[in-house]
């Protein structure tokens, strides 16, 4: 349940026994099944989530009532209405589970507690923060630069994980493509093989 | 969205009040034991929109869970020990077991427990709630009054 975690922490920046101990004391573990809301749009935001198994997505929903997906979070990855967690407002995004899914729960106690007793964790927070804001310039460039082809390969290539396991529908919202548009790059996709 | 709420030990049918209240306001259940069955139809004979569901496996129904409801057990000791590792951090309430708060606390050393003590049949109107956690106890405060039990004595 943790060793995803464990894992992904080392990867980045090391810890003793002791404050891992500290750290799995803080976290609120917890299954969610297929369909599953963790958090609804108006709701407060009140954790930030680490997924151990499956797969999440956070998504938001027009006047018109379609859905556009933000994120998808598979094993090892952090999700959450980060923008609302921060400054106490009212949730933007709904986040449900696409699989049953196991997760870790960190309220913003429990993170502050972690980050004064495992500096290191600070650390390991700032380099993901790193991580995603580049994530995030380079989705936006290529939302407002790429042809719809171009947005598609690149994910392709970026994430073939969650090519896999999301259906293509979900995959289009995310590329903010129409589905008929995604099928279509699809086809001729594979014309060219 | 409503916390899922796990209810764990065994019932007997004077024990349902609790529940059925939460069942009706929408807040869905998962029973932690084959015991709560017939409790289970009489809720959705009420209301047939509850999401009430018997898991038979107290570890899963308190990992699903956002809130424990603690009830009768013969043997606390393995059962709390069985559900240890998926609590960290929830809040869970010692309903009407025989255990002391501080001993369910020793159990669970990284949960929020919180204790009420009384009688939760219809006509009962107050109860004393105590727990080390005081944002623990504020919920369960709010819980507890939405489903129409108002404390009188508040222990901490």
């Amino acid at each position: 349940m943790f060793d995803v975690l464990y894992q992904h922490i080392l990867k980045k920046v090391n810890i003793t026994p002791k404050e891992w101990e500290f750290i799995t004391q803080q976290c609120i573990p917890k299954k969610v099944r297929k369909k599953q809301y963790i958090l609804q749009a108006g709701d407060k935001a009140e954790f930030s989530i680490f997924v151990t198994k499956g797969c999440l997505r956070s998504y938001s929903v027009d006047a018109a009532g379609e859905e556009h997906i933000v994120q998808f979070a598979l094993e090892g990855w952090w999700i959450g209405d980060t923008s609302a967690f921060l400054t106490n407002e009212p949730a933007s995004f709904n986040i449900d589970a696409l699989e049953d899914t196991e997760v870790l729960l960190f309220p913003s106690e429990a993170l502050d507690a972690i980050f004064d007793q495992v500096p290191m964790f600070e650390r390991y927070m700032r380099l993901l923060l790193q991580g995603n804001y580049v994530a995030m310039h380079k989705r936006l460039v290529s939302a407002i630069s790429t042809t719809a082809e171009e947005k598609y390969l690149r994910m392709q290539k970026q994430y073939p994980d969650i090519m896999q396991r999301v259906p293509q529908h979900m995959i289009a919202s995310y590329l903010g493509l129409k589905p008929e548009t995604l099928s279509r790059i699809r086809k001729k996709l594979a014309s060219e093989k | 969205m409503k916390k899922i709420i796990a209810v764990i030990g065994s019932s007997t049918h004077s024990d349902s009040t609790i529940v059925s209240r939460m069942a009706a306001l929408g807040y869905p259940l998962l029973l932690a034991d084959q015991k709560w069955e017939r409790v289970k139809q009489c809720i959705l004979k009420e209301h047939p929109e509850a999401v009430v569901e018997v898991l038979d496996c107290s570890h899963e129904c308190a990992w699903q869970a956002d809130m424990i409801l603690l009830y009768h057990s013969d043997e606390y000791k393995k059962l709390l020990d069985h559900i240890k590792n998926v609590v960290t951090g929830k809040i869970v309430i010692n309903v009407v077991s025989d255990l002391q708060n501080k001993d369910v606390q020793h159990l669970l050393p990284f949960s929020k427990v919180v204790n009420t003590l009384a009688d939760f049949s219809p006509e009962v109107v107050s109860y004393t709630i105590s727990g080390e956690n005081n944002q623990a106890v504020e919920q369960v405060l709010l819980l507890f009054d939405e489903i129409g039990f108002k404390s009188d004595k508040r222990n901490t």
